[in-house]
């Protein structure tokens, strides 16, 4: 009986035996099909450039109420450049790098394209354009005011990639995540700095 | 005893090899599940997620070679190389990832694709590490071997992901042709561009990259000082693309490049066009406005009106309001700013890239009515429009300038109550 038992046991598991071993000769047989290929690709580098004029200053009025005149009076006005540049964790510095020589193309005769952590572009001394002028106030009630404009050329970009997939069949475009990874700038500078038409108003008030 | 002691001898031998031989089996049937074909280590490596840490794509190239070394298969040999050059890549280690680009693109047995694609990495790797022309080459290599499969009677239009690998690669030779400051070999490679895309049936994929070539195109013309051809090419895309984010301020920037042309012929734009609207104005307040606007003016009204209410359009007008101030037209500059920045965008395709530079216009807007309105002695007026003003950080020049303009509208709303802003 147990003889008989144990070749039912030994009959079972050599069937199991040779189907897994049948299945496992199949894979090794026929190659799964392989998945397209992946390749790196840098979207064109985003680049908005916009040159405006906008206010750059406002100062006054200042008034002189006392009896002795003031002369000489200085005013001094900066207009700062910024630069605002930033990159995802994982997009690679070298391409953050890249976007801020596209850019600084459009400023180098105002700032300087100082980088910074192998990528960044940092620019810390603020100074974009400075105007300096000087005037009198009379006594009693003297009044000065002055207004400045300027032109702001302001560049706002983005570089990013993707991975894309290609396959002989040619049927795949690019992956649901393209984009998420990518570096942004934002850059302002200004030149041309003027008084406003009407500027500076010299009052005497009451 | 005996026979019986022999039966349960023979039966028990005979129940013990059996499980012997079922372990064994059991065992190598195991064995077998968990061995990977080198195919399956390929397959593996796509699992991972698409951003991985270097010690994980370290440990996949390792799984690669030792797949490699027992891959039979030719095409699935290069496929495995090919692949370790890209976990290579993806852990951060381009010097090892170029190396092993550069032997599967140079062995002249490899499957055309897979060469393409090593050639493509290749130059995407030397473009980062501003090895222009090491990557001028390699994308040379990539157009090449893609160009017989662009034409159109084998189906492989700019749509597909050859096609993109294609464009990918004339527009990257493009551009580092622009930073170099080659603008004739620049619009060559955006020339070869057009002429496949030209070729597409596919409207949408013309539609994402023709403009912007003829566009950058147009610009380089104008940078190496050929205004006739800026003009020309300018006048055409503008035309034949009216929804591309950038024709309206395009077209703005084609007339004033035409009245500066007109008012002094030699003059220079080396940045291209974006500054010609500001470099216009600056001629109106330095020539005290004069006829010679008038045409300008005409213009630029009935373009404001065309684009109201987009994105593009915002800018005409802020730029408009400033033509008019020069001009002398405080009025009507005022009520131009106030449309500017309360204006609602409808719209707002492409937001995104245009966001920051409405936003820009639209606070300046608010400053700039503020000081007119000022001026005007509307000092309730102005502080209403000043304390509409975002919050902007601490230093910025919009918010230095709110400042300065707020603390002045206030000092003369408290000194000079009445209209006294005349010069006395």
């Amino acid at each position: 009986m147990i003889y008989k038992f144990a070749m039912l046991c030994l009959l079972v598991l050599l069937i199991y035996s040779t189907i897994v071993l049948a299945d496992n000769n199949q894979v090794a047989l026929a190659s799964p099909q392989l998945p397209p290929i992946e390749t790196f690709l840098l979207e064109p580098i985003e680049l908005k450039n916009i040159s405006v004029w906008v206010p750059a200053d406002k100062t006054g009025p200042v008034i002189n109420r006392s009896c002795q005149t003031k002369t000489n009076c200085s005013f001094s006005s900066v207009l700062p450049a910024t630069v605002h540049h930033t990159k995802t964790e994982f997009c690679p510095a070298e391409l953050a790098r890249l976007l801020a020589e596209h850019t600084a193309y459009y400023h180098e005769q105002s700032l300087p394209l100082t980088i910074f952590n192998g990528w960044q572009w940092e620019y810390s001394y603020s100074l974009c354009q400075f105007e300096s002028v000087t005037y009198d106030l009379p006594r009693r009630g003297g009044c000065w005011e002055n207004s400045w404009e300027a032109i702001l050329t302001q560049s706002t970009g983005s570089a990013s990639f993707q991975w894309i997939e290609v396959s002989p069949s040619n049927k795949f475009v690019g992956k649901p995540d393209s984009g998420e990874q990518r570096s942004h700038i934002e850059v302002k500078t200004f030149n041309s700095m003027r008084t406003r038409d009407g500027y500076p108003k010299k009052r005497q008030l009451p | 005893m005996d026979i019986r002691k022999n039966d349960s001898y023979r039966s028990s031998l005979a129940f013990y090899l059996s499980l012997a031989i079922v372990t064994m089996a059991m065992a190598e049937g195991v064995s077998a599940v968990e061995a990977k074909t080198p195919a399956e280590v390929l397959i593996a490596t796509y699992k991972s997620p698409r951003v991985i840490a270097p010690a994980q794509a370290k440990s996949a190239v390792a799984d690669l070679e030792s797949a490699l070394a027992d891959c039979k298969d030719s095409y699935l040999a290069f496929r495995i190389k090919y692949r370790i050059g890209v976990m290579c890549f993806k852990a951060g280690m381009t010097k090892e990832s170029k190396v092993k680009f550069l032997q599967i693109a140079n062995d002249p047995k490899c499957p055309e694709l897979i060469r393409a694609c090593s050639f493509n990495m290749m130059g995407q790797i030397s473009r980062l590490g501003a090895e222009n022309k090491e990557a001028l080459e390699a994308f040379n290599e990539v157009a090449d071997l893609l160009r017989q499969h662009m034409s159109v009677d084998k189906g492989y239009t700019p749509d597909s992901a050859i096609g993109k690998l294609w464009c990918s690669a004339l527009l990257s030779r493009a551009e580092i042709y622009e930073l170099q400051q080659d603008y004739n070999a620049s619009i060559t490679e955006y020339r070869r561009l057009l002429h496949v895309l030209s070729q597409s049936k596919n409207k949408d994929i013309s539609s994402q990259y023709a403009p912007l070539a003829n566009d950058r195109i147009s610009q380089l013309y104008l940078r190496e000082g050929d205004a006739e051809k800026y003009i020309q090419l300018a006048e055409t895309f503008t035309g034949h693309y009216p929804e591309y984010c950038r024709t309206p301020i395009a077209r703005l920037e084609l007339e004033c490049v035409k009245f500066l042309k007109s008012v002094s012929a030699n003059l220079e734009f080396p940045n291209g066009s974006f500054n010609a609207p500001a470099h216009v104005v600056a001629y109106i307040k330095a020539s005290n406005g004069g006829t010679s606007a008038q045409g300008i003016v005409d213009k630029l009204n009935r373009m404001c009106k065309e684009y109201q209410n987009t994105l593009g359009g915002i800018l005409l007008q802020y730029h408009y309001a400033w033509l008019l101030d020069a001009l002398g037209e405080k009025h009507k500059a005022a009520e131009l700013f106030a449309r500017v920045f309360s204006s609602d965008v409808v719209d707002a395709k492409d937001i995104s890239r245009e966001k920051a530079t409405t936003e820009t216009v639209q606070e300046y807007a608010k400053i700039q009515y503020a000081i007119m309105a000022g001026e005007k002695s509307d000092y309730n007026e102005a502080l209403r429009v000043l304390s509409s003003l975002r919050a902007h950080p601490d230093g910025s020049h919009v918010a230095e300038l709110a400042e300065s303009v707020t603390k002045s509208i206030q000092t003369l709303k408290r000194e000079v109550p009445k209209n006294e802003n005349e010069e006395r």
